[in-house]
């Protein structure tokens, strides 16, 4: 079954770019151009993974991912941070807060795949949670 | 003849000497004496007979011993003791009596006085240590005194010398003596003493000089004086002389003679005039001084000093001479003016002391023209009046610049100010400009790899053309704010375990493409398990992908860059990256790691470039505790490597960190 992915990004031509890429490599992609609304679309579409960008107009990357993990029921989820930034104390703070993994804008397609697979793969192990899936159609 | 009889001519005998007498008992009691023993020994008869002899020491007794042993003692010395106790030195003969049946009886004792023989002989003694003693005297003064003293024969032969005399003629102690004094001289020096000689046969007494020189060569003067001597008859039998060592006066006259020379030598040829001015007129000049006027020497002696001064100075003059008189203090050395005979006045200084001149204080000038010098002094002046109305424009200039130096401060300070501004620009610029590159270089990858649809083989090589100068772009970007981050002070390492051979081979894919296009061989030599340092992989990443860049950029088609990773010493691993290009001249090599600064190459060579990247390098490698450096040769290529910290399972210790960053 094809991984579902939210990407939130207030960058629309970031967003297309990622949605493109990972489109093409079959996942199921949906944006958010902010942090509410990344948040309301994890809570209603229940992503396999979120990519979410550091920089926002809201809420900071920091607080959304805080919010994710602070959520029981979204915590299972991983979050890939995407920064323009790579100040230690940047990586520092979204351990803190919970994120899974990082890349640095400007991304490489291929690093940014790569994360991908690799944090998608962690959650293989739980094949029987299908409710995810069927609550996103 | 009885011994009776014998007895009896005995006494006969001493008795016509008439000495004194006396009859001892067998132990020496006085049994009987006549008048004259009594008055040596200043007593009556009386009062001697019935005592023992008085006699001083033991002697007596061993000498009644002795007269009873053999019958006779004769002449044994004694002193006996008068009535006053003093000794009275006497021979004392004895006879021993003996009666029939030859039983000792006692002694009959001649005495014969000594006093006046022991007070003769005691005379002789003194003068004869008197007379020792005189010529011990005489001996030493000769011997000691400073001259030289010799005693000759008839024949001139040495028969006494002394020890001055030996030490003139430069001989052993005590081999003078014997010796002619022909044997001791040079043969020019023979005629003089044979002539010498000859008038002390006529009975005259000479005084001359003798050169002589001694067998180590030292030469001498000497001063002979020799008195003949002749015996009663009025014959010559021999000479006696002294020799004085006149080498060094004679040196001392010479010298006399040399410095009088010398000084008559200063003073005439002397620069100075000199003269001597005594009770205000003048006693001597040299020539230069009257050369000085325009007189002769002649002219000026006896003339006052005073009228060869100026006429505007004759007064200073005088008041100085007369003060000087006077006792009081006066400048010995000042300036005057001279008057000259054809009436022109001549600048001098005048150096006044005074001196004894013929007995009599004396005023000693010397004259110095200065006339050059206050020419000098004249020049001097002005030059030096120049030199202040220099240094007043000089400091004029000097305040200019010091107003220029502050504004240059200032403007410094605003173009520091500005350098900063651009710094927080360019970092500023950073997402701005690296956005956008984000999405073209995505985009274009989309296109390629046919995520939009189909593409031509003319339409991708287009778009692989623009994805690679879109990330060179995007490369020099980083660069840029790489460096205005180090310039800021921003820029920090975030240390972690790195898998470096992950980043190496994602590098070497990207470059593997663009070295292709160059037909350049783009290898890699890695250990087969990941290695993993201790570093920003963003940095490792960042300098890895800058040298690689270097390297496929400066070698020419057909060569090879091979990147290597190994470990090193000290828990290091070693990063390096050769090619077969151009390599770097030696004289160039100091240009590597500067920032703004590229390797000059003939023009055909050139490649562009920022001349930020190998100073990014470096700055970040030693950021993360690491060192860069690299191999060349011109023409065969080149080899930069860069080691870092190891990642090891226990963080590294103070001590590591140190042996490691040094």
């Amino acid at each position: 079954m094809a991984k579902r992915i939210l990407a939130i990004d207030d960058e629309p031509r970031i967003l297309s770019m990622i949605r493109k890429r990972l489109e093409t490599l079959g996942y199921i992609v949906s944006v958010a151009a902010d942090g509410i609304e990344g948040l309301r679309k994890a809570r209603t579409e229940r992503p396999d993974l979120i990519i979410l960008d550091l920089l926002l107009p809201d809420v900071s990357g920091f607080e959304v991912c805080a919010l994710l993990k602070g959520d029981a029921e979204l915590r299972s989820i991983p979050v890939l941070m995407l920064t323009a930034r790579s100040q230690a104390a940047d990586i520092a703070e979204g351990r803190r807060v919970g994120a899974d993994a990082y890349i640095t804008k400007p991304y490489e397609s291929d690093t940014l795949v790569e994360q991908v697979a690799r944090l998608l793969a962690r959650t293989e192990p739980e094949p029987g949670n299908g409710g995810r899936g069927s609550g996103s159609k | 003849m009885t011994a009776m009889e014998l007895e009896r001519q005995v006494m006969d005998a001493f008795q016509r000497l008439s000495f004194p007498i006396a009859q001892l008992s067998a132990t020496g009691v006085v049994l009987e004496c006549d008048d004259a023993l009594a008055e040596l020994l200043g007593s009556t008869r009386l009062e001697l007979t019935g005592k023992p002899l008085a006699a001083a020491g033991g002697r007596l007794t061993a000498i009644l011993e002795l007269a009873h042993k053999t019958g006779v003692a004769s002449g044994q010395e004694l002193a006996l003791r008068n009535k006053d106790g003093k000794e009275v030195p006497v021979l004392l003969y004895l006879l021993a009596r003996r009666d029939e049946q030859g039983t000792p009886t006692g002694f009959l004792a001649f005495v014969r006085d000594m006093s006046a023989m022991v007070r003769a002989r005691a005379e002789l003694q003194q003068r004869e240590t008197a007379l020792r003693e005189s010529e011990e005297r005489y001996r030493e003064l000769v011997e000691n005194q400073g001259e030289g003293v010799g005693i000759a024969d008839a024949e001139e032969r040495f028969v006494f010398a002394n020890r001055a005399a030996e030490e003139i003629f430069g001989v052993p102690p005590g081999t003078l003596v014997g010796r002619k004094l022909d044997d001791l001289l040079e043969p020019e020096q023979l005629a003089i003493v044979k002539r010498q000689s000859d008038m002390r046969r006529q009975g005259r007494r000479s005084s001359y000089e003798l050169e002589i020189r001694h067998s180590q060569g030292k030469q001498l003067t000497l001063r002979v004086t020799a008195t003949p001597r002749f015996n009663a008859e009025g014959r010559l039998v021999g000479t006696f002389a002294t020799f004085v060592d006149i080498t060094r006066s004679r040196q001392a006259e010479a010298d006399l003679h040399e410095n009088e020379e010398k000084y008559r030598n200063l003073v005439e040829r002397a620069n100075d005039g000199i003269v001597i001015v005594q009770e205000t007129l003048v006693k001597f000049a040299n020539k230069r001084f009257a050369r000085m006027l325009g007189y002769s020497v002649a002219d000026l002696i006896g003339t006052a000093f005073v009228d060869y001064v100026h006429p505007d100075e004759q007064l200073k003059v005088a008041d100085f001479d007369r003060r000087r008189l006077a006792g009081e203090l006066v400048p010995a050395v000042y300036e005057t003016v001279l008057w000259q005979r054809d009436g022109g006045g001549l600048a001098v200084e005048l150096n006044c002391g005074v001196i004894s001149y013929r007995g009599e204080p004396a005023d000693l000038r010397f004259v110095r023209d200065i006339t050059e010098r206050k020419q000098a002094e004249d020049e001097i002046r002005a030059h030096s009046e120049r030199l202040e109305r220099l240094n007043r424009v000089l400091s004029e200039e000097r305040q200019k610049l010091l107003t220029l130096t502050d504004e240059l401060t200032k403007a410094n300070e605003e173009l520091k100010r500005l350098s900063e501004m651009k710094s927080d620009f360019v970092a500023a610029a950073s997402h701005e400009l690296r956005t956008p590159l984000t999405t073209i270089v995505e985009g274009i990858k989309l296109a390629e790899d046919g995520s939009l649809g189909a593409v031509n083989e003319e339409q991708q090589e287009y778009l692989r053309l623009a994805r690679e100068d879109a990330l060179r772009l995007r490369d020099l970007i980083d660069t840029l704010l790489d460096t205005a981050k180090i310039e800021r002070g921003k820029m920090t390492a975030s240390k972690d375990r790195v898998n470096v051979t992950g980043i190496a081979t994602r590098i070497v894919t990207t470059y593997g493409s663009y070295a292709r296009d160059k037909g350049l061989t783009l290898n890699r030599e890695f250990p087969p398990e990941p290695v993993h340092v201790y570093c920003d992989s963003g940095h490792y990443h960042r300098v890895l992908a800058n040298l690689v860049s270097n390297a496929v950029k400066f070698t020419p088609h057909g060569g090879t860059v091979t990147v290597r990773i190994r470990e090193g010493t000290n828990h290091t691993v070693v990063t390096s990256v050769e090619d077969t290009g151009v390599g770097i001249p030696q004289d160039q090599e100091y240009r590597i790691f500067v920032k703004f600064e590229q390797v000059q190459r003939p023009a055909h060579q050139m490649q562009g470039g920022t001349g930020l990247g190998l100073a990014l390098c470096k700055q970040l490698v030693e950021l993360n505790g690491g060192s860069i450096g690299f191999e060349s040769s011109e023409g065969a290529g080149s080899t930069f490597y860069f080691a870092l910290p190891a990642y090891q399972d226990q963080p590294p210790t103070g001590d590591e960190w140190l042996r490691m960053n040094s």
